[in-house]
């Protein structure tokens, strides 16, 4: 009995644990002052991300998950997934933005600690980056841009490790479906923990 | 040899005689209706304080009713003091002018807004960041309690005659130095309260010296000349200092005070 006990209150103990970090699940958007269409920078992992795609705007919402990280098919996805269209409209259409980097095998959302600090040129065949707009997706011919981790931190909550924060930066200028298109002034605030990190 | 011839003398019998006069006509004066108290007096006031920095807190889920993501997190402060101090009435009794000494305890939080079932009891707060490291502990509430020591000045003016029952308007100002102060968290995690401390420095000290203007509108019950009680409400108090809380800084508050006074 007072082992069932204890294997239950572990239980329990558990899972309102797992249940308490829901919180940095969620979106805090807050609006920047000089762009107002997108997300200011920060750093705090508001799950959060914006950028100009030519005139129109591709931001995160609070239905779709923003960020994900796939490690498969020996390379690795940052994925971003948002709306095209600024947070107002009505009619967005779903977008997503995959940065995909070959021979980085991380097996751990903790590994992404590398990225802080560094700077990607996205001209570098060994990257990859790809545009979905309505389940249609394009390989964008990165004419130029870069892809920037201004920081990647390890988040502890009450001194238990939650997530991999990724904040930072992107620009690029790409022909998508034959267009040149022009990403502008994108900036991303992210948290990656186990629910978000694939490997396979 | 000075030689004062009878006109000069009458004109300094003259002068003598209205110095006397006017030097008597004074002191009588005096004596007769200036009137003097000492007193005690204890208030309380509600302040509106609004979080001094969000630069430790991580914003909230933006709260859609209000749309103002600050808003679940909230702040609140007031203060209660008590005070002795000595009261001089005008020759009309229609001024009194006061001043003494005054202790003042400020209470002041920030908190979580947990009145939609939607919001947690707890926001997170940067702890610490070092390098590639960053620390949130989750915290339900910290508050603050400051005590000042106060030179309070104030000015009452009574628009009516003396009587049993008169209504007054006051103006005053205090200027006042913190002698001590105490921080308090509520961890969401009991476990980390051993962190009490640190938590305490990110929120702040309140400042040294704080200072105040206010205006006040009253009763005063009593005859002239004998013990009274008054009892005013303070209305908007401004704070001339903005930091006499490391949590918050407060704007302005709504109170009100008891005085107790006995003539001497």
């Amino acid at each position: 009995m007072k082992k069932q006990i204890v294997i239950y209150s572990t239980i329990v103990l558990f899972l309102a644990g797992c249940a308490k970090e829901n919180e940095l699940k969620k979106s805090v958007m807050i609006y920047d002052t000089e762009y107002t269409d997108l997300p200011a920078y920060s750093e705090w992992g508001y799950n959060t991300f914006g950028a100009y795609y030519d005139r129109e705007v591709f931001i995160s919402n609070d239905i779709t998950v923003p960020a994900k990280v796939i490690v498969s098919n020996n390379k690795m996805s940052f994925v971003l997934n948002g709306q095209k269209g600024a947070a107002y409209y009505y009619d967005f259409k779903e977008m997503a933005l995959t940065f995909t980097i070959t021979g980085f095998l991380p097996e751990d959302y903790t590994n992404l600690i590398v990225f802080n600090d560094t700077i990607l040129d996205l001209t570098n065949p060994a990257y990859q980056v790809k545009v979905t707009l309505d389940t249609i997706e394009y390989t964008a011919n990165i004419l130029s841009g870069e892809l920037t981790f201004k920081r990647a931190q390890n988040l502890f909550v009450d001194k238990r490790q939650i997530e991999v924060i990724l904040s930072g930066y992107f620009d690029f200028k790409a022909k998508i479906n034959e267009e040149p298109v022009t990403i502008s002034n994108g900036r991303f605030d992210v948290g990656i923990s186990p629910d978000n990190f694939y490997f396979y | 040899m000075i030689v004062l011839n009878s006109a000069s003398i009458m004109k300094m019998k003259f002068v003598i005689l209205g110095i006397i006069l006017c030097s008597n006509s004074l002191v009588s004066l005096a004596q007769e209706t200036r009137q003097k108290f000492y007193g005690i007096d204890a208030g309380m006031t509600l302040i509106a304080a609004p979080m001094s920095g969000m630069d430790y807190v991580r914003r909230d889920v933006p709260d859609y009713l209000t749309g103002n993501d600050a808003n679940s997190i909230t702040s609140l402060m007031y203060k209660s003091s008590v005070g002795i101090g000595s009261e001089y009435f005008s020759l009309n009794s229609k001024f009194g002018f006061s001043g003494g000494v005054r202790y003042t305890r400020n209470i002041s939080s920030i908190g979580k807004n947990d009145y939609w079932s939607n919001s947690t009891s707890y926001f997170y707060l940067l702890y610490r960041q070092e390098g590639i490291n960053t620390e949130y502990l989750k915290v339900k509430e910290i508050s603050q309690i400051s005590d000042y020591i106060g030179i309070p000045i104030e000015i009452r003016y009574f628009p009516f005659d003396p009587q049993l029952f008169r209504v007054y308007f006051k103006l005053g100002a205090e200027i006042s130095y913190c002698v001590h102060y105490k921080t308090d968290v509520v961890f969401y995690d009991k476990a980390m309260d051993p962190f009490q401390k640190g938590v305490s420095s990110l929120a702040g000290k309140p400042e040294s010296f704080s200072s105040s203007a206010y205006g006040a509108a009253g009763f005063r019950f009593g005859k002239e000349s004998k013990p009274s009680v008054s009892f005013e409400i303070c209305l908007p108090s401004v704070f001339l200092t903005s930091e006499s809380s490391g949590l918050v800084n407060p704007i302005f508050g709504f109170g009100f005070q008891l005085n107790f006074q006995l003539p001497y």
